[in-house]
């Protein structure tokens, strides 16, 4: 599975608890209120745990994590 | 250091739920002593004793609950404003208001059922009036309170980016004039006169609470400088923490004895907020702290609006049932406190994990948030 297949299961499963849930690359996840607080604090583990990735603190910000497609994009530096 | 905000959050709530049981444990000590022991009540016998004393330290450190919960709510609203927008969006507030409220009212109403079952004369401008200012119980305070402080963020968070010190200072200092009243209602000081203005002033849970709220926003739009400072600053914390929990303790026996009251709520108190942010700091200055046990608040921090709304039912169920059928537990606070604390907590878990193992599942955020 790729990395934004990943995390939309994960979002899907954990976060919204619908696994038939639809959920679109682009949605905005902290306007659309799928994200709040306790939820980034979840993704930023899950993202360390499932791909190694230690998202730095000042990184943890709107940009990064307003849709699938941002965090992907985010992501591919690492 | 975010990541282990949910951490924090975990153990914030276990100390909501402790802090809480302790109301229960006093109560089973001082007034349902005839229970287990032939004597009338209200009996204080064991005020001083090392049960006493033992509740007082632990409730110092379980009173710091709303303090981290409304920094990390602070922190979301920083990462949820965009870096190019001059503050968070409606849109933004709006949606997690609508995800507090809808749990909010569910638990409310259960609570409000509970209470018309038992007997209690409730007029809808009554209920009306708990739900508003989160009186259907004690905690429920707390969930007004976040939504109001949601609703002025659009105002906190440009002062929060470019006048954080201005910010932080004044949310601080209005805690003096609030401490001097609590103190001088305590001490029966204060002109009978001016008694419910002051008071309403002191028990005005946005000044009261605001600084923390506006903490988690600066620690969100300043974070990387905050690192730099906790880290450089460890030791200095560390004897910070241990200062303000001797200055928290003597506040509180001091004013206790002064106002021949059995008990005041440490989080009125102004070294107890100073030993929140302290705690608070040393916590997130100290990476490996508690690293064994982070699956496990983790596991907590992730449910903790649903532990929190619920857990209020449980907890005093038991103690009333506790009364009436097993009142030799009451002979034994802290196993008292234990049992209260693992049922306060166990049962919101139990009730999450079969709603998630139905059919409901999908409904789950709005029951449980």
């Amino acid at each position: 599975m790729d990395r934004k297949a990943t995390l939309t299961e994960y979002i899907k499963n954990e976060i919204m608890r619908n696994s038939k849930a639809t959920l679109a690359e682009e949605e905005d996840l902290l306007g659309s209120g799928i994200l709040d607080s306790l939820a980034i604090l979840q993704l930023v583990g899950f993202i360390d745990e499932s791909f190694g990735i230690e998202v730095p603190d000042q990184d943890v910000i709107y940009e990064n994590f307003s849709s699938i497609q941002a965090l992907d994009e985010y992501l591919k530096q690492y | 250091m975010v990541k282990r905000l949910l951490t924090l959050n975990g153990i914030a709530v276990l100390f909501a739920v402790g802090h809480h049981a302790i109301h229960w444990v006093l109560t089973g000590m001082f007034w349902w002593t005839d229970r287990y022991r032939p004597v009338s009540v209200p009996n204080f016998d064991l005020q001083g004793g090392p049960i006493y004393h033992t509740l007082v330290i632990a409730d110092q450190f379980m009173s710091t609950a709303v303090p981290i919960f409304l920094l990390i709510s602070g922190y979301f609203i920083s990462i949820s404003t965009k870096k190019d927008e001059k503050t968070v969006s409606w849109d933004v507030i709006l949606r997690r208001t609508l995800k507090l409220i809808i749990p909010y009212l569910i638990w409310s109403a259960v609570i409000i059922g509970l209470r018309y079952i038992e007997g209690n004369q409730l007029t809808l401008s009554i209920i009306i009036r708990m739900i508003i200012t989160g009186g259907a119980t004690g905690p429920y305070y707390y969930i007004p309170l976040l939504i109001l402080l949601l609703f002025i963020s659009p105002i906190l968070v440009p002062l929060a980016r470019f006048h954080w010190k201005i910010l932080l200072f004044s949310t601080f200092l209005v805690q003096i004039p609030i401490t001097i009243i609590i103190y001088g209602y305590s001490l029966s000081v204060i002109p009978n006169n001016y008694e419910n203005v002051l008071i309403s002033f002191a028990d005005f849970n946005l000044l009261v609470y605001g600084f923390w709220f506006a903490l988690g926003l600066v620690f969100g739009f300043h974070i990387r400088e905050i690192s730099i400072n906790i880290q450089k600053y460890r030791q200095p914390m560390l004897l910070a923490l241990v200062i303000t929990i001797i200055l928290s303790l003597l506040e509180f026996y001091w004013l206790t004895t002064h106002s021949n009251k059995t008990w005041i709520a440490p989080q009125t108190l102004l070294f107890n907020k100073m030993l929140a942010l302290t705690l608070i700091l040393n916590y997130l200055a100290r990476e490996n702290l508690l690293k064994l046990l982070t699956r496990f608040f983790n596991f907590l921090g992730k449910q903790s609006y649903g532990i929190y709304l619920i857990h209020v039912i449980p907890l005093e169920i038991t103690a009333r049932l506790t009364y009436h059928f097993a009142p030799a537990l009451l002979k034994f606070p802290l196993t008292f406190f234990v049992v209260i604390v693992i049922i306060g907590l166990m049962t919101p878990l139990l009730l999450m994990e079969i709603t998630t193992r139905s059919t409901a599942r999908r409904f789950c955020s709005y029951i449980f948030g």
